[in-house]
């Protein structure tokens, strides 16, 4: 088995003596998609806030390529490769398409080296690139306040690809899509799959399946079950817990 | 395209407002000369205030103590060219403590270069001192107004404790030689009058040309998302202490100017008060717009002078009513109904609706989180 790109070991994250995360060990290997689901307050979310530093956890470590960035600052998390879209569109909204995805899309994070310089050539085609990608070109000079909410998702989308992160953590990718829209959003994710590792957080089911990639259930802060969808979607705990059959 | 659009035109009146200033000493009288360089002195404060509190939502009540630092540099330059070698007459007349020798820290501005120096310097060192401390910790909206309002408070208090070393209250004033200029003649003040316009427009430059840099971009995403700067790998840090530090500076430059053309500095021109006038006049000018702040700090300025001199039982309730006002109906201030205004004569009116849409609340912006469907529908 090779090395995981990413490693939690395992974390536990209390609020204020609610474990939102219990004793959690899971794993991603490299170039794979993974896909995280659960009911409301299962800990998806916590679970991606500690990869990228948002939430301290109180036991437990993560590792990235082997090494240990539980403690590092968020902006560094990041700079190593590892790239958030958050749940609720988190596009700056006073800023056009295009300055979205150039303040994404820079190479240099200083503020010295941001105070001269253009786009560089590549920078500028990755861009390019992108917006073609997400289907925004014709938007580029649109504020991003004033896009609607699918589009928001995909300039987001946008934002986390341009970066080109090794690891590109996906919380509820396809909110407030339609199913044309969600439909393209799978395709899409699993092109990055072919070079980039993906985690995807959702629990819109006809979702998950189109991407066609193994299952990890999580449920009150612990991991269920793992498997393949079809495993997952006949495994009794599951039906229990999820579906809320009985309770 | 519109937002180009409207740019150009406020880049375009911004010109023409310049090149009518430039051009006041043909049709102002020396007097009302002296006291326009006094506003744009403000003016040159309030394109720093735009970059920290429009651009990157940082509200600073205590932008009087970087306007002070440079304007006391001044100042006690000026009054050591007074005094001619001699001990200022403050000093020589203090009894508690009594002194006889100018202090150390006081002898290096016998030097104008030096003075000239401290003027740039020291504010900015202070501002940037202070955002280090203050940013680096995380601290910020109300917090951070409320740390500079204490700032400004115990930085008056001192000045005025230390009468023997600052004049306490009654500030530093009696001066009119500078570089050998003799201040009070009609040519000198209408060369300082070119020269304070001229240091706005370069100020208003520099602002216009950070604002459209990356930099400028990476300011406005912090103060709409300090956190997602982070998450894209930036650390907001560093460019909240250099765009703080240079609100620092242009505060400081504006002081020195005022000192020159006002003839006197004192705590009362730099306290509590005069810090809070000064955003309530940013804001209700337009504080997201370098322009419109300069306009709407020189128009409170001039307002201050003619309203508060006339009918001083009025001025604190206008003062009141312009806070509100800016604070519930125009939180873009005159910039905002200026826009709103061009979009409605230029443009048909169902794009009307969505062009004002997104309103920045006045003092620290929210980010409300939303509910998507699909979460609702699977609880």
């Amino acid at each position: 088995m090779t090395e995981a790109l990413l490693e939690l070991r395992d974390i536990t994250v209390e609020f204020e003596g609610f474990k939102a995360l219990n004793n959690i060990s899971f794993n991603i290997q490299p170039n794979t998609i993974k896909v995280l689901i659960g009911p409301n307050g299962a800990g998806k979310s916590t679970l991606c806030d500690c990869v990228i530093g948002k939430v301290r956890p109180s036991q437990g470590s993560v590792y990235y390529k082997g090494r240990d960035i539980t403690a590092l600052t968020e902006y560094k998390i990041t700079q190593a490769g590892i790239c958030r879209k958050f749940q609720a569109p988190g596009v700056l909204e006073r800023l056009s398409v295009f300055d979205n995805l150039t303040v994404a899309a820079r190479e240099q994070r200083s503020w010295v080296k941001n105070l001269h310089g253009r786009l560089s050539q590549h920078e500028r085609q990755n861009i390019e690139d992108v917006l073609a990608r997400v289907g925004l070109t014709h938007k580029r000079d649109v504020q991003a306040s004033h896009l609607a909410h699918g589009e928001k998702q995909w300039l987001e989308i946008g934002m986390v690809v341009v970066q080109n992160p090794e690891l590109l953590l996906l919380d509820e990718p396809t909110a407030g899509m339609t199913s044309q829209e969600t439909a393209k959003t799978a395709e899409l994710i699993r092109q990055l799959a072919q070079d980039h590792t993906v985690l995807v957080i959702d629990h819109d089911m006809s979702f998950v399946e189109l991407l066609d990639a193994p299952v990890s259930i999580l449920h009150q802060g612990q991991l269920l079950v793992e498997g393949s969808m079809a495993e997952v979607r006949n495994n009794e705990e599951v039906i229990n817990v999820y579906l809320g059959r009985s309770h | 395209m519109s937002k180009n659009a409207s740019n150009a035109l406020g880049f375009v009146i911004a010109l023409l407002g310049f090149i009518g200033l430039f051009m006041a000493p043909s049709y102002l009288s020396s007097y009302n000369l002296s006291l326009l360089g006094r506003f744009l002195s403000f003016g040159i404060l309030a394109v720093g205030f735009s970059l920290i509190w429009g651009y990157t939502g940082i509200l600073s009540l205590g932008q009087g103590v970087f306007f002070a630092l440079g304007g006391y540099a001044m100042a006690m330059h000026l009054v050591l060219v007074q005094a001619d070698g001699a001990l200022p007459g403050f000093m020589a007349r203090s009894f508690r403590p009594r002194i006889t020798e100018l202090p150390w820290w006081w002898q290096p501005f016998e030097s104008a270069w030096f003075a000239f120096a401290m003027v740039l310097i020291l504010p900015t060192l202070a501002a940037a001192l202070l955002g280090i401390l203050v940013f680096w910790r995380r601290i910020s909206g109300v917090y951070f107004a409320l740390i500079t309002q204490a700032l400004v408070l115990a930085f008056t208090t001192l000045i005025v404790s230390q009468q023997t070393y600052t004049n306490g209250f009654n500030g530093l004033s009696n001066f009119t030689t500078l570089l050998g200029f003799d201040l009070t003649s009609n040519s000198v003040r209408r060369g300082l009058y070119i020269a304070t316009v001229a240091a706005l427009l370069v100020a208003w430059l520099a602002a216009q040309w950070l604002a459209r840099s990356h930099f400028g971009k990476l300011l406005v995403a912090i103060r709409d998302g300090e956190n997602r700067t982070r998450f894209l790998g930036y650390n907001p840090t560093p460019y909240k202490v250099v765009v703080f530090a240079i609100a620092g500076l242009f505060a400081g430059l504006g002081g020195a100017f005022f000192v020159l053309h006002a003839g006197i500095i004192s705590p009362a021109d730099v306290g509590v008060k005069p810090s809070i006038e000064m955003a309530v006049w940013v804001a209700f000018g337009g504080r997201e717009s370098i322009t419109g702040s300069v306009l709407g700090m020189v128009l409170g300025r001039f307002l201050a002078e003619d309203i508060s001199s006339r009918f001083p039982a009025i001025w604190p309730m206008l003062l009141g009513a312009v806070f509100i006002l800016v604070g519930t109906v125009l939180p873009r201030g005159l910039t905002g109904l200026f826009e709103r205004l061009a979009v409605l004569l230029t443009r048909s009116p169902s794009s009307l609706a969505s062009s004002d849409s997104v309103q920045e609340p006045f003092v620290t912006p929210v980010t409300a989180s939303a509910n998507t469907p699909s979460e609702v529908s699977h609880d």
